[in-house]
């Protein structure tokens, strides 16, 4: 699988290179935006009110700054590409981006384990999710000579 | 006899499975069956008829149960005056209508179940005095009628039969918003049978309900609940009728089908729409249909109905869609008489659909033969037919002045009825259907003349006259063109007292 | 074991019976192969292990709503989904043991995936924890994606499964975003903690408060709207539907929307109309949904009018049956307040259009696999003349065409009847308007197949007839047949069903 190989490497150094970009491009303003959460979420009548420490909402909010970048590379990169790999990729980040929401707020609120079980849990969906999606694109590929998802289309109104 | 309606609507449904149980070869057992399941109704419906007491108030042979306890649905069924005439005639003509289909040789087996199971709705519409099982009976005669027509029709039958369907689709859904409106007005004030149409007839009628549960002060983008209510159901009884916007089915419908299927198409089918705006519309709603602006559009659409028909009948040159017409012409004095309110145009109004039911099946059958002998209807290329068919001609003269309403005919006693009944109200629209009625004339003895009178076209001169089957047919219903017209009474005497106790609603 | 686990383990039955029969499948097919005997012995198994299911769902009672290991609610709301899961996957392995779309080679193996499918939906339907939720869905959606695919020779199943991956797994990212977005504002995976979370940011939280619940609110919506096939996370269904073998589009079109729904009502109820109710809120969510719905049966229908390809045209047409049971949705929404009476109503109308869209459903993918399967027939045109050769499946597939349209006397009448009035009881007339219009383009398409299979094609048999293949395809014509029964006598006796339904209200 030779072709499959490099699209691989392709996809993978090509989405490194646009988190790159789009992490200058936008990261002050998702930090700014997550701060503004954090802040939020700790001053209004959540929970989270319940930490006697702003101290801890300030680190809280730079945990949801990652996880808001992290959702919105996943979600760039599912718009903006056609090829299967890459929009799973993108699926990946979203569902990280959700852990480290779980975990951030877990920890900084303290709400227990719960976030984290959740967590945990969420890794082992995703591997059982990537081993099938890995399977079904390697037969698209076989069937297709392509994985891009605009270029499948024996399927069609 | 506790069960007689049931009995009178259900019996074709024992043929539905009898019919199902046969072999598919079996055509003339099959045949054999359906007769028997059409005529044990029409034997019962006679008894009824002979059973029913004219002078008795209100609904006789009330049969009622819980059905759907949670929504308030009951088994209710009864007769009056209106909807007597029309079950008999309705089984009448579906009894006569095997007969008619008897050479029909394609898909018996199907054939004849989807005749039974038309006249379980046809019965069960006029039976029905709970607006679920009403609404329920209409719908089942929907698909066995685009079947019948889509199935066994003519060339252009797919057409036709997905026409017939949008068309009668559009208008129950109509009547559904109506119905599901009144059941939910009715359950606000706390009615447990929220369906029971005499029920809901008097709290309507009596202002109990107006919807102003359900909408602010009984009102709706200016309307009255009511009124809106109204019109929803007028819109979905007037496409089954149909009144002339709503109309354009008819023509095609009636030139597809097969000639039994036109036949119970004009005579009953028509019927349930007008039976619709007569048990609905003016029962329920009475002070809505006698408002002057409303009762004056009705009687207006009724006069287009009947001089707008009559043109476009003159103008044919299909026999069949001839007739077809004149009975969009005909149904215009059912709407005109109905919208009236005199003792006159109402029985008038309520005696045409018998009568028409007579002659236009009678005429519908009449095309029919000469379709099976000649494979074309073209009213100009017969001609002096009656030099070679003497007792088929006789026939068809009964049946075309019975539809012109000649004195002594049955036709004319109603149309009569309707003129005198409208022109106390509306005397000015009642001068003009006159000229329907001279049109109708017109046009009729035209068509007498083209087909039958005149030298005789070559081409048929080996035309044979009427078979003994086919005079079967169309011989009691030319009998009953004349039975009416000599003695009206017969059929008045039952529907006068029920006309006189709607029209005490108004009083 | 302490007494409160056997409770608990007597709760999970039907699931345990699931979960036997897929391990006893998959152990069969390693020492049996895939021969005949192997075949056989599977799909017994796997009808057993659902009959099984049904039979310990019989037994319960739920009068009392209980818990299970604390996440699981044992209550009549999630024995309604279950039983129509667990039933419709019975149907569908019956379904998939006589379709020839399937290899000899892989049937084995289909079982066990169907099962965990019907696995996953039952835990789905009976949960208000987030966790559980999020497994259930999974549960759920790993094995459709797998079946989506599972004709080898078809390149257009592959395709399927592709797209059914894809948006699926996007889906159900953002649904967990979703969900940790809700778990930060109440520091709880419990809908009803959630609930009061939301109420109170809604109403306290200021503009990014409510920013907060509309985002995380409109991500778990689209999780779920994406399940249902809903507008506008629809687009995926079209072409899954198509190109997965059908058997499998059945359970998507049925079991996996069922569960959908089940999630969604559960999830509205317990997060959006807890103890506290923020009614403004409420309000723009109701009449959201209520556009949702309005444009979702809209789109379905619209597109379904030109479509040519029977599964297809199904396909457009669920997804305009999403937008009636949403109606139901958006008017629990729109209920005012503690009107706990509407909030019934409009639930009451989603569960009865859902089980009436059940039998029509089942029963005109049953139709169509068996035209497909003696006839090779897919398009409108391969149709034609069909219902002649083989009336009982012609008579039958009109039936259950008329109740998807709504015509009665058939179980769609009821479905229908109980949405509209849910509609216009709440106010929605406008919404009831549409449907109603919808109801008319529905029949114009849904007519397209009778008049294929009666109206057109010649006398003579057209297509060759291939034999059918003995026993078990006359108990699969015979469950089709007790579908077709039941769709009428449910159009004319539904007492029951109401009683059943009213006993699962949330």
């Amino acid at each position: 699988m030779p072709e499959l190989c490099s699209s691989l490497a392709s996809a993978l150094m090509t989405a490194g290179a646009s988190v790159v970009a789009f992490v200058q491009d936008q990261a002050p303003a998702v930090a700014d935006a997550a701060a503004a959460v954090a802040t939020e979420l700790a001053t209004s009548g959540a929970p989270l009110a319940d930490m006697a420490d702003t101290a801890l909402a300030g680190k809280l909010s730079s945990y949801l700054a990652v996880s808001g970048i992290l959702f919105l590379l996943g979600l760039a990169t599912i718009l903006t590409r056609r090829n299967a790999l890459y929009v799973l990729m993108g699926v990946e980040l979203i569902l990280n981006a959700a852990n480290l929401n779980f975990v951030a707020f877990a920890r900084f609120g303290n709400f227990g384990l719960d976030g984290q079980l959740v967590a945990i849990t969420v890794i082992v969906i995703a591997a059982a999710e990537a081993a099938i999606a890995l399977a079904i694109v390697l037969r698209v590929f076989h069937d297709f000579g392509s994985i891009d998802i605009t270029r499948t289309d024996s399927l069609r109104d | 006899m506790d069960h007689l309606l049931s009995l009178i609507v259900f019996t074709p449904l024992v043929g539905v499975l009898a019919v199902m149980m046969m072999p598919r070869d079996a055509k003339d057992a099959m045949r054999t069956v359906a007769a028997v399941a059409t005529f044990v109704p029409l034997v019962l419906a006679t008894w009824l008829w002979w059973q029913y007491d004219p002078s008795g108030v209100g609904y006789q042979f009330i049969e009622q149960g819980s059905w759907i306890a949670a929504l308030g649905v009951e088994y209710h069924v009864g007769v009056d005056g209106l909807s007597i005439p029309l079950i008999w005639l309705s089984t009448l003509l579906l009894f006569l209508g095997v007969f008619a289909s008897w050479k029909i040789d394609k898909g018996v087996k199907g054939y004849m179940m989807l005749l039974l199971l038309l006249e379980v709705g046809i019965n069960g519409v006029f039976c029905a005095l709970d607006f679920f099982l009403f609404y329920v009976f209409w719908e089942i005669m929907l698909l066995p009628m685009y079947f019948l027509i889509g199935v066994w029709g003519g060339p252009r039958r797919e057409y036709a039969a997905i026409k017939f369907f949008l068309y009668t689709l559009a208008g129950s859904v109509l009547m559904l918003l109506g119905i599901v409106a009144v059941y939910l007005a009715a359950t606000d004030l706390g009615v447990t049978t929220p369906f029971n149409i005499p029920l809901l007839s008097e709290l309507i009628s009596s202002g109990q309900l107006d919807g102003s549960s359900l909408v602010n002060e009984g009102t709706l983008l200016g309307w009255p609940f009511l009124k809106w209510i109204f019109v929803f159901f007028f819109i979905g009884f007037a496409i089954k009728v149909p009144i002339v916007p709503f109309h354009t089915w008819l023509p095609d419908a009636h030139v597809e089908a097969p000639t039994p299927i036109s036949v119970i198409l004009a005579g009953i089918l028509l019927k349930l729409g007008c039976y619709g705006i007569l048990r609905i519309n003016i029962q329920m709603f009475p002070q809505v249909a006698s408002e002057p602006a409303i009762a004056y559009t009705g009687a207006m659409l009724g006069l287009i109905a009947i001089v707008y028909g009559a043109f476009v009948a003159m103008a044919q040159t299909d026999f069949k869609r001839l007739v077809a017409y004149s009975s969009v012409s005909h149904m215009g004095y059912v709407l005109l008489g109905a919208s009236a309110f005199t003792a006159a145009g109402l029985s008038g109004a309520a005696m045409q659909m018998f009568t028409h039911g007579t002659s236009s099946a009678l005429l519908f059958l009449v095309v029919g033969v000469v379709y099976d002998r000649a494979h074309h209807r073209e009213i100009e290329g017969f001609g002096g037919l009656a030099n070679v068919a003497p007792i088929y001609t006789g026939v068809t003269t009964v049946g075309m002045f019975a539809a012109l309403g000649l004195p002594s005919m049955s036709g004319f006693v109603s149309e009569a009825l309707v003129i005198i009944g409208s022109w106390q109200v509306y005397p000015v629209l009642a001068s003009l259907a006159v000229i329907g009625i001279v049109i109708t004339a017109a046009f009729i003895l035209w068509t007498l003349q083209r087909v039958f009178l005149g030298p005789l076209n070559e081409k048929y001169k080996d035309f044979p006259d009427a078979d003994r089957r086919e005079l079967f047919t169309m011989i009691p219903l030319a009998f009953l063109c004349l039975l009416f017209g000599v003695a009206p009474a017969l059929l008045l005497n039952t529907i006068v007292p029920t006309i006189e106790s709607i029209r005490n609603l108004f009083a | 074991m302490s007494p409160e686990m056997l409770t608990d383990l007597q709760a999970l039955m039907p699931e345990i019976w699931l979960v036997a029969a897929i391990v006893v499948t998959l152990t069969a097919d390693l020492i049996l192969g895939h021969g005949r005997t192997a075949r056989t012995v599977t799909g017994v198994v796997a009808l057993a292990g659902v009959v099984g299911a049904l039979l310990a769902l019989g037994e319960q009672d739920t009068s009392v709503p209980a818990r299970a290991f604390g996440v699981l609610s044992v209550d009549g709301y999630a024995w309604f989904f279950r039983a129509l899961i667990i039933s419709a996957t019975g149907l569908v392995i019956l379904y998939g043991i006589i379709f020839r779309g399937l290899e000899d080679r892989t049937r084995n193996e289909f079982h066990p995936m169907l099962l965990g499918a019907a696995f996953g939906g039952c835990l789905l339907v009976s949960t208000d924890n987030l966790l559980m939720l999020v497994l259930g869905m999974e549960m759920l959606s790993l094995p459709s994606y797998i079946m989506a695919g599972w004709q080898k020779r078809e390149r257009r199943s592959a395709e399927a499964a592709l797209k059914y991956l894809v948006y699926g797994a996007l889906a159900s990212g953002l649904m967990l975003f979703g969900f940790s977005l809700l778990y930060g504002m109440s520091g709880s995976l419990w809908l009803p903690d959630i609930g009061l979370a939301i109420t109170e940011q809604w109403e306290l939280g200021g503009e990014l408060g409510r920013m907060l619940v509309v985002g995380s609110t409109v991500l778990v919506f689209a999780g779920i709207g994406f399940k249902v096939a809903a507008f506008p996370f629809h687009f995926w269904a079209p072409d899954v539907y198509e190109g997965s073998p059908a058997p499998v589009t059945a359970m998507l079109a049925v079991a996996s929307k069922a569960a959908g729904i089940g999630l969604l009502l559960r999830f509205v109820d317990g997060a959006f109309l807890g103890m506290v109710v923020s009614e403004d809120w409420l309000a723009r969510l109701g009449s959201v949904t209520a556009v949702i719905a309005a444009v979702t049966m809209t789109y379905g229908n619209i597109t379904a009018v030109k479509q040519t390809n029977v599964k297809r045209l199904l396909a457009y047409s669920s997804i305009a049956h999403a937008g009636f049971l949403l109606m139901g949705v958006a008017v629990m929404l729109t209920a005012t307040g503690d009107d706990r009476a509407a909030v019934e109503t409009g639930q009451q109308a989603t569960l009865m259009y859902l089980a009436t869209y059940y039998f029509g459903t089942l029963g005109a993918f049953g139709c169509l696999m068996a035209l497909a399967d003696r006839f090779g027939a897919e398009d409108l045109d391969d149709y034609e003349g069909l219902g002649r050769q083989a009336p009982w499946i012609g008579v039958m597939f009109v039936v259950f065409l008329a109740s998807l349209t709504g015509l009665p006397p058939t179980a769609g009448f009821v479905g229908k009847w109980f949405v509209f009035r849910a509609a216009i009881s709440s106010g929605l007339d406008w919404l009831a308007v549409v449907a109603a219009l919808n109801a008319a383009v529905a029949l114009f398409y849904y007519m397209k197949i009778p008049v294929s299979l009666f109206l057109r094609g010649g006398d003579q048999p057209r297509v060759a007839d291939v034999p059918g293949l003995g026993l078990v395809p006359r108990v699969a014509n015979l469950s089709i047949l007790v579908l077709a029964a039941a769709t009428v006598w449910l159009g004319l006796m539904f007492d029951d069903l109401i009683a059943w339904v009213n006993a699962s209200l949330l």
